[in-house]
């Protein structure tokens, strides 16, 4: 009796147990995938974050070495009328906001012999820095001794270093200049300090000029509205071909349907570097070559996107045509008022990957349009011209990519789901 | 199609055939088009007589006498045709009567097109756009609409106040629309076409076009008296709904392919006339010799005179020497292969793990799946751009990465000859990964549930089901993603034009950006040509291979 009941209380516990473990299995497994999948999604968006944050600093802010993400820009206080930029300076042991107002003076950087580093005076460990010649605010004075001192081989002036009315000799590591830093509101504090080691007051600033500076400035204005007519033209072209194509081969029965649509399939198959340079040669002899009609004409056609468009017309129950063609509706009638309303995310996905190749294509418009007629370029091309041009200013570089890969991304946003499952389906094809 | 609808609705019996004198004049028509065509085959003969009388006739003779002859022979086939449907309609037979309605309402196509460009409609995009330009401000009126409609669908509090919305932003936009069309010279425009008409060659196209359109109608309209029948009817409707597909298919693939076949022929460089030279780019281009000297040998004049050396291979006492006519080109075949290996290596394999992860069904999958998709969508110019401030040496985040790992790490990536392919890569890669994700995923939730639980049942693994289960039933979304991916890669250029802009070595030649520096900068269209179909062919193979393997495998589907 006993251990029956034992075993009884055994299993409860043993079933209790298990489904908390599996529980907690559940949740381990999840929160490691989770942890995967934000890993892997901060991989992918950080160099767009990179681009727009980039796109929103100043010219100087962009070489900041190490590199940082954050746009910021320094600030500046005024002195007796002008702006300068402030800088953290420590004086006294009071840590000061200073301005470098343009002036300079040489300083000598003293240290011992033993701390000089000889291959790189530069690195020593300094003890002190005194200016070598006569200069306000600063305490302490340098007097050349006339000696040397030799360390691995090479000869360091010696000099006479009074500091707090003690005077001790030490060897001139190196010479060099220093910003003179007053306190704009105590302009009677002075110190000398190195502008470019020395930490800027800085603050979170977005430079949104920079999209101004690029779209009025660079073209890309311009070849914005170019790329917009393209790819409206080629993408409204292809549809309408598509569906009155697709519709042919997928309801009609005519002489020679299925050679010109095996012919289609072949098409498929044939790399545009194919046809890049007899359709440049065909440009060439028409006259168009330079012109927009190029990148939109000879893209109407898509054999692809016919294909597509038959897969999909096939679906549609034949009962309904008949149905229409009983009421009266002509051919051209059930293609517009059943198809066409019935085939909205057949006809989107096709939009949305035609609209996607006009907006982004390269190479053609590259080959087609000459690089100086920049009233024609499209906004592939302004973005190559400023790579050359703004090859020192990484900020309106990846403003111009911010301006150029926004358009297609509030798309997707709009519309994510037939992106996704337009092209999902291609695969299962 | 305004032709087309007419018509359809009209039930066809057979007719009562009777010659009437509009069918012979039909006939006359069509042996006056015959004649016609004979009249331009005769000029496209006597062409290089015209030569220097304007830029297209002097571009078409510069692309030999082959295209010459093709052109005829293309003009050649139209007589026929015009000559048989001429007959046949006289004596009424409707297959006569179908060549001719085709062969009508493709001329007017033709002539519709031609007319066009005459006018000058299809060069005054340029100025529509810089119209456009001008008055861009007023395209603000285009999202404002979006906007009100979109607070229609959101926030109205009514069926009558969503309708009203709507209306009222569809009213915006059509407006903004008008008003930038307007301002954007359309009067101007329109005069200068009106100014355009009255040259005689845009008028006698215009009547042309209209003799063709009336008689292309008329024969939509004679079935009755042809005695047509239902499905003879359809054959001609087929064809007209294909006809803006296939004239663009023929004008805009088919030539220009023909083209580029027989080009690749030819020494052509775009100055001197085309001479048909055989198999000589595709035999300079392929043109490999190997030569095997003892190792302490100079590899110098080994070769045969117009071969370089390749590479040098170390075999035992003796050394491989391979040279090539065209070294460019086999440099540039061996980067797009190692590239295409690599592409496939970290394009395929992180996608499928990462179609894993994201089909384990937890909340949030949709917003990953999207974000994993992002980067594909973007122009690849843009993303060089973003790419070549992240491998910078010296302000770039990815050297930086590497010196919290490594603080002496110093690399170049885009001008160190060993590791700029790479950097390419693992950009190219991170465009693709989500891209590739997301069919896999599609694939992966097509596999049938019972399945996977059959497999639990019988004891498998997670492990073991992925291998024996999952990975078999997804075999043909694997082939589709490993074969487009190669595709894509073995066309890669962008990526190299732009990140790699700043060296000249040769270790950022593809095969595509051999066949762009080989036509674009030395002009040599000729063996351009021959490179791209050296590609095509390549290509082909792979495709191939992916249609033979995934029939086999998708065997495990049935």
């Amino acid at each position: 009796m006993a251990t029956n009941i034992k075993t009884q209380v055994n299993y409860a516990e043993l079933a209790a147990i298990r489904e908390r473990n599996e529980l907690i299995r559940l949740w381990v497994v999840r929160i490691a995938v989770y942890i995967l999948l934000i890993a892997v999604a901060f991989l992918m968006l950080f160099p767009f974050l990179y681009m727009v944050f980039t796109s929103l600093k100043t010219a100087t802010d962009v070489f900041h070495s190490p590199p940082r993400l954050l746009p910021y820009s320094s600030i500046t206080a005024e002195y007796e009328g002008e702006q300068y930029p402030l800088y953290i300076v420590t004086v006294d042991g009071q840590e000061r906001q200073m301005i470098d107002t343009g002036d300079s003076a040489r300083f000598g950087f003293f240290t011992t012999p033993d701390l000089i580093n000889v291959d790189e005076p530069r690195q020593s460990q300094i003890v002190v820095q005194l200016p070598l010649e006569a200069v306000e605010g600063v305490a302490g004075s340098a007097v050349e001794t006339g000696q040397t001192v030799e360390v691995g081989g090479e000869a360091f002036d010696l000099f006479d270093v009074t500091i707090d009315g003690q005077t001790q000799q030490l060897a001139l590591a190196y010479r060099g200049g220093l910003a003179r830093m007053i306190d704009p509101n105590e302009p009677s504090v002075v110190t000398y300090a190195n502008a470019r080691t020395t930490p800027q007051v800085e603050r979170l600033e977005f430079q949104w000029r920079n999209y101004e500076a690029v779209i009025n400035q660079r073209n890309l204005d311009r070849s914005l509205i170019n790329t917009a007519v393209v790819t409206f033209l080629v993408t409204a072209g292809q549809v309408i071909t598509s569906l009155l194509g697709g519709y042919a081969f997928s309801r009609m029965r005519f002489r020679g349907r299925d050679a010109v649509f095996l012919v289609y399939l072949g098409t498929i198959m044939i790399p545009f570097v194919v046809l890049i340079i007899p359709l440049y040669q065909l440009m060439v002899v028409i006259g168009w070559q330079d012109h927009l009609v190029a990148l939109i004409l000879p893209w109407i056609f898509t054999a692809y996107g016919t294909f597509l468009m038959r897969q999909f017309f096939i679906t549609i129950p034949k009962e309904l045509e008949e149905a229409a063609q009983l009421d009266g509706l002509s051919r051209f009638g059930i293609l517009w008022r059943v198809f066409v309303p019935l085939s909205g995310p057949a006809i989107a996905t096709q939009a949305i990957i035609t609209f996607l190749y006009a907006w982004n294509s390269f190479i053609w418009p590259l080959v087609i349009i000459s690089e100086g007629n920049t009233p024609n370029h499209v906004v592939t091309l302004t973005l190559n011209q400023l790579r050359n041009a703004a090859q020192s200013e990484p900020n309106i570089m990846l403003t111009g990519a911010a301006v150029a890969i926004l358009p297609p991304l509030i798309l997707f946003i709009l519309a994510q789901r037939y992106f996704v499952e337009g092209i999902a389906n291609t695969g299962l094809k | 199609m305004a032709a087309t609808t007419s018509t359809m609705g009209t039930p066809t019996q057979p007719a009562a055939s009777q010659q009437t004198p509009v069918i012979m004049l039909i006939a006359i028509w069509h042996f006056l088009i015959a004649l016609g065509l004979v009249f331009g085959a005769i000029q496209v003969w006597n062409l290089p007589s015209m030569a220097g009388a304007n830029a297209t006739i002097d571009q078409i003779l510069r692309l030999g006498d082959v295209v010459r002859v093709f052109i005829i022979g293309l003009l050649g086939i139209g007589i026929v045709g015009a000559v048989i449907s001429g007959v046949q309609i006289m004596r009424l037979n409707n297959g006569g009567r179908l060549i001719g309605l085709l062969l009508n309402i493709f001329l007017f196509a033709l002539s519709l097109l031609y007319f066009g460009h005459v006018l000058g409609l299809y060069i005054g995009i340029d100025s529509l756009a810089t119209g456009i330009w001008r008055n861009a401000i007023w395209l603000l009126g285009i999202p404002i609409g979006y906007v009100v409609i979109w607070l229609g669908n959101k926030v109205a509090p009514s069926e009558e106040a969503r309708d009203t919305l709507q209306k009222v932003g569809l009213g915006i936009m059509g407006l903004a629309l008008i008003v930038v069309l307007w301002n954007s010279g359309l009067l101007q425009s329109a005069a200068d076409f009106a100014r355009a008409f009255f040259q005689p060659i845009a008028i006698i196209t215009f009547i042309l076009m209209a003799l063709f359109l009336l008689v292309g109608m008329y024969l939509v309209r004679s079935g009755y008296t042809f005695g047509e029948t239902i499905a003879e009817r359809e054959s001609w409707q087929g064809w007209l709904f294909l006809m803006p597909n296939f004239v663009n298919f023929l004008l805009f693939f088919a030539l220009p392919l023909l083209l580029s076949f027989y080009l690749s022929f030819t020494n052509y460089n775009a100055i001197s006339p085309a001479r048909w030279i055989g198999f000589d780019n595709y035999s300079r281009l392929l043109s490999l010799e190997i030569k095997t000297v003892p190792v302490e040998q100079s590899s110098s004049g080994v070769l045969t005179f117009g071969y370089s050396p390749l590479t040098e291979v170390e075999l035992g006492a003796n050394k491989l020497i391979i040279g090539a006519r065209d070294t460019f080109f086999w440099i540039s075949l061996g980067n797009t292969f190692r590239y295409c290996i690599m592409l496939l290596l970290l394009g395929v394999l992180p996608a499928l793990l990462l179609a894993i992860l994201l089909n384990s069904k937890i909340p949030g999958m949709q917003l990953f799946r999207a974000v994993f998709f992002l980067p594909s969508i973007a122009a690849v110019v843009g993303v060089a751009l973003i790419w070549q401030w992240l491998y910078d040496p010296v302000i770039g985040f990815i050297n930086a990465a590497l010196k919290f790992f490594n603080p002496d790490a110093q690399v170049n990536w885009l001008s160190d000859p060993n590791v700029m392919l790479i950097a390419v890569v693992v950009m190219a890669a991170w465009q693709v990964i989500g891209f590739n994700a997301v069919i896999f995923l599609a694939g992966l939730q097509a596999v049938p549930r019972e399945l996977m639980e059959a497999g639990k049942v019988d004891g498998a693994g997670p492990v073991t089901r992925f291998l024996r289960i999952t990975l078999p039933m997804i075999a043909p979304t694997t082939f589709f993603v490993v074969v487009t991916t190669l595709i894509s890669g073995l066309q890669a250029f962008s990526e190299m034009y732009v990140l790699l802009w700043a060296t000249s070595d040769n270790a950022r030649l593809t095969t595509v950006y051999y066949l762009y520096e080989e036509g674009f900068e030395r002009f040599q269209f000729g063996s351009a040509s021959a490179t791209a179909w050296l590609l095509f062919g390549v290509i082909f193979i792979v495709t191939l291979i992916q249609f033979r393997l995934s029939n086999r495998s998708s065997a495990y589907q049935d």
